[in-house]
């Protein structure tokens, strides 16, 4: 254990080591780490691409800021969301029933066109 | 643009300790190159750093002596999207073992490195503790860290609820 603290912008720069899962702990660790990790785009980026089992494919797109993908992101998870609610899903990742695994048989860049930059996780 | 290797210069940290050292071996550190560059006349004073004891000093010139002569990361390398994505904790053999040292001398030389803007030193550093994080609880990093949790109890119970959802997925 040290006494010594270190400033918010070296935590923002450790954290950003860090993966999803490791990340999703450390927002529980205390009120800052928690408004770093919110407030961080970057950070944020990361958190929602493991919440949504997604995975960027950054060389494919080098132009796009983490901002950019982040929103991105955030509109096909909106999409999703409503597309499973209109009860598509079945249609869209065929016949196969159950977990959202079957989500890794379709390609989200067919719903971003050419601007899509995510792909499923394995 | 070498500097010329056999210029000296003298430094004296917080705690009245004094050190030597070749010009270019200090200029790993982003404000000290800075500080040299607006000094045109020779002086003979050593340069106060403040925020930096010997100890931690000695241990930083260590690392600016090993790794003197390599190119500095320009302000470009800085803002590349592709490195701040890069889920990257990795460390060479030599920085392992010299960053292996106890905690408190850990966030000492990582605030020296914020401090003398040395950028691979810092990232060497927020690696460790990086490395040092995963795998743990909330709890365990509270620990690590001298954290209190300040959290409300509906705080606290919001956010794991959230991170349930996320595990579920």
């Amino acid at each position: 254990m040290s006494r010594q603290t270190l400033p918010p912008g070296i935590i923002t720069r450790l954290l950003r080591c860090l993966d999803g899962r490791t990340l999703l702990e450390c927002r529980q660790v205390c009120c800052l780490w928690s408004k770093i990790i919110a407030d961080d785009t970057d950070l944020q980026y990361t958190v929602e691409l493991y919440n949504s089992g997604m995975m960027d494919q950054t060389q494919l797109f080098p132009d796009l800021s983490t901002a950019e993908r982040l929103d991105k992101l955030r509109i096909f998870l909106a999409e999703r969301r409503n597309r499973t609610q209109l009860g598509e899903r079945d249609a869209m990742v065929g016949s196969t029933q159950g977990s959202c695994n079957q989500y890794q048989s379709y390609s989200i860049a067919r719903l971003l066109g050419d601007g899509g930059v995510l792909s499923i996780v394995d | 643009m070498a500097a010329p290797a056999t210029q000296q210069i003298k430094i004296r940290c917080n705690d009245e300790k004094e050190f030597t050292v070749d010009r270019d071996v200090l200029e790993r550190s982003v404000l000290i190159k800075n500080m040299l560059e607006d000094v045109t006349e020779q002086q003979d004073a050593p340069i106060p750093l403040p925020n930096v004891s010997g100890p931690v000093m000695a241990k930083v010139l260590e690392y600016c002596t090993h790794h003197r002569g390599e190119p500095l990361p320009s302000a470009d390398t800085e803002q590349s999207q592709d490195e701040t994505r890069k889920r990257t904790t990795d460390i060479s053999e030599w920085d392992q073992k010299f960053i292996t040292v106890d905690q408190e001398m850990l966030f000492e030389i990582i605030l020296a490195a914020n401090y003398l803007d040395i950028k691979s030193l810092l990232d060497v550093g927020c690696k460790t503790v990086a490395n040092m994080i995963k795998g743990k609880t909330p709890e365990e990093i509270r620990k690590l860290f001298n954290i209190v949790n300040d959290f409300t109890p509906e705080e606290e119970a919001q956010i794991k609820k959230e991170n349930e959802w996320a595990e579920d997925r």
